[in-house]
């Protein structure tokens, strides 16, 4: 496969970071790849760190004010000439046959399916795989609906995109602040065909830096917000309501101090009571992390041995 | 162009692996630290592997074939054997290296001194069920960096050589692996390291191990031996630690009722539940116990749910 692939990193004061993240695009053994990094005004010495790369591939662009990672992403994209888009997380990496893997599944596919998305691993406080099977997000007709965003399906490191179907699509909403990847994957699901490879082909590191854990906090503030400015749209789907409730509920019960997310979560659970994630929340919540941390590492070792 | 010695050499053993092979390979060439040599010993392999070796056609690899298979043990020393390097890596056919892995080893290296033999960081073991996370337990138990803590590490019972940076003068002086083991023998090398030496590990996730269902297709009587010859060797580290000594029961049992000897399981069980009754997997393989080999394998497939190959 010859295609040649532009792969856009936006990047913001992470220097120490975003060199872990460019060697593995680099890496890649689908070879044909122009990465394209978009610093948006970093006061630290990202430039540096690229410009220690003397790979060709590599170019760098950067903004004339911190916009934001969408119109970083934009930037990105306006500058790209391949026929195919990735996108890169500063902190995170991919595994050295993502592209490869994910060039084979499109071209098998046909021309109809434009957007390619694959499993990851999460470094966090526990290791997960997020991805299809054994991820609900896939078992929503398209994927990616009013529902709700799946965190990591909608994370753009895990995306390859056909050109074209994201000139149907349009480009990033700058003005969203957190969501500007799922908003996007909203029409990007009407405009073409998404395909999953389910495999992890990357690493989501949540553990990378404290600020991505208080994101993940306020992202659930931003949903307790949306829910009581827009909860009426779920009126008729309690089971989408409760799912965002768990999200808020589980949030606040591992970053705020106990009782904290209790109320989320019981309210979760009175709009749909058959969420395993939802009444296992609320165990940890009630029993404490500690204990539920001694019980599950039983169990897994019991399921290991 | 090959007169300047690397400092690295990467010693990747492989057998009839030659689909996952690639991966293996491309995560190693693909290193931000590209000064090394990637020794392929091929051990015996009748699937193409060689043609796929070729097809990388990068001046950094040395390949070795063997006609006939030999073992893990005795393919890694033949290829340190060939090694010209300072500091050995280890890499396995099904593994993958994250790209900046062997930067941040060598990072790690230019701070080890002279008590440290090796240097270590964390890995992903992914099966079809499961990731889990291996790390070095340190002993600053909330550092992310720093000396490992020896019997805590023996306290796992396993090692992985995908983690570790060990210095050739320090290999050759414990004469490296043991061919008598036919599985374990990185496990006895590790042992046999930490008598001596230290190690100075990372916290960082360097690389990752896939594992297939069916793990190792090896004979159980092979893998009962290679335990027993464990505990032959190192019974004093074994048998230091209640809880340690308890857990190696655990696996001796294991060992003895995949080979359905049902008396020697239940004597292992009930002696690591004895010494420590902490685990409930402990009682699990007491109860499987008169339930044999058969048993054993009952629950395995159980534990892995319908429709998953056996």
């Amino acid at each position: 496969m010859t295609s040649l692939v532009s792969v856009v990193l936006p990047t913001c004061n992470r220097a120490g970071l975003v060199g872990r993240a460019v060697a593995s695009v680099l890496a890649q053994t689908h070879r044909n790849l122009e990465l394209i990094v978009v610093d948006d005004a970093s006061d630290d010495d990202t430039a540096a760190a690229v410009a220690a790369f003397s790979d060709a591939r590599v170019s760098y662009l950067r903004q004339p004010r911190r916009l934001g990672a969408a119109a970083a992403r934009n930037a990105g994209i306006a500058r790209a000439r391949g026929d195919f888009i990735a996108f890169m997380d500063d902190d995170d990496f991919w595994l050295v046959q993502k592209l490869e893997k994910q060039l084979g599944a499109l071209h098998a596919a046909g021309p109809e399916a434009g957007w390619c998305v694959t499993g990851c691993i999460r470094l966090d406080r526990q290791i997960d795989y997020i991805g299809g099977a054994r991820h609900d997000a896939l078992r929503y007709a398209d994927g990616v609906g009013p529902e709700g965003p799946d965190w990591s399906l909608i994370a753009t490191p895990g995306w390859l995109l056909r050109r074209d179907a994201l000139a149907r699509a349009g480009t990033f909403d700058e003005r969203i602040r957190s969501w500007d990847d799922w908003e996007l994957g909203l029409r990007l699901a009407r405009v073409t065909r998404r395909i999953l490879v389910d495999e992890p082909l990357w690493i989501q590191d949540w553990q990378a830096g404290s600020g991505l854990t208080r994101a993940e906090r306020a992202r659930a503030n931003d949903l307790r917000l949306i829910m009581e400015k827009h909860g009426s749209l779920w009126a008729d789907r309690p089971r989408v309501a409760a799912r965002h409730w768990r999200v808020i509920g589980r949030a606040e019960s591992l970053y705020d101090p106990a009782p904290a997310g209790r109320a989320a979560l019981l309210r979760s659970v009175r709009l749909w009571p058959w969420q395993v994630k939802a009444w296992a929340a609320l165990a940890v919540s009630l029993l404490g992390q500690r204990r539920v941390h001694w019980l599950t590492q039983q169990i897994r070792r019991l399921k290991n041995a | 162009m090959r007169d300047v010695n690397p400092r690295l050499s990467v010693i990747l053993p492989t057998y009839n692996r030659a689909a996952l092979l690639p991966r293996a390979m491309a995560s190693v060439l693909g290193q931000t630290l590209g000064d090394l040599e990637l020794i392929v010993i091929d051990d015996g392999s009748t699937d193409g592997t060689e043609a796929v070796v070729r097809s990388f056609a990068d001046p950094r690899i040395v390949y070795l074939r063997n006609e006939r298979p030999t073992g893990d043990a005795n393919a890694r020393n033949a290829g340190v054997a060939r090694a010209r390097g300072e500091w050995l890596a280890f890499q396995d056919s099904d593994d993958e290296w994250v790209p900046h892995s062997l930067a941040r080893r060598v990072e790690l290296a230019q701070r080890a001194d002279a008590r440290h033999a090796a240097v270590g960081s964390a890995l992903l073991r992914v099966t079809p069920r499961d990731i889990e996370l291996i790390d070095w337990p340190l002993s600053d138990a909330r550092a992310t960096e720093g000396d490992v803590d020896a019997p805590r590490f023996i306290a796992t019972g396993r090692a992985y050589l995908q983690s570790v940076l060990v210095r050739r003068a320090a290999f050759d002086a414990l004469g490296g692996f043991d061919a008598a083991f036919r599985a374990r023998s990185d496990v006895d090398f590790c042992l046999r390291l930490v008598r001596h030496h230290g190690i100075l590990a990372t916290a960082d996730v360097l690389a990752l191990s896939f594992e297939t269902d069916g793990g190792l297709s090896l004979d159980p009587a092979f893998r009962l031996s290679d335990m027993k010859r464990l505990f032959e060797r190192h019974a004093d580290l074994l048998t230091a630690d209640p809880a340690v000594h308890s857990r190696f029961l655990y696996d001796l049992g294991r060992a003895e009722l995949a080979c359905d000897r049902r008396l020697a399981a239940a004597r292992n069980a009930l002696r690591a539940i004895a010494i420590a009754p902490d685990e409930l997997r402990k009682f699990a393989l007491l109860a499987l116990t008169p339930f044999g080999a058969r048993g054993l394998a009952a629950a395995a497939a159980l534990r892995r749910g319908p429709g998953s190959p056996s």
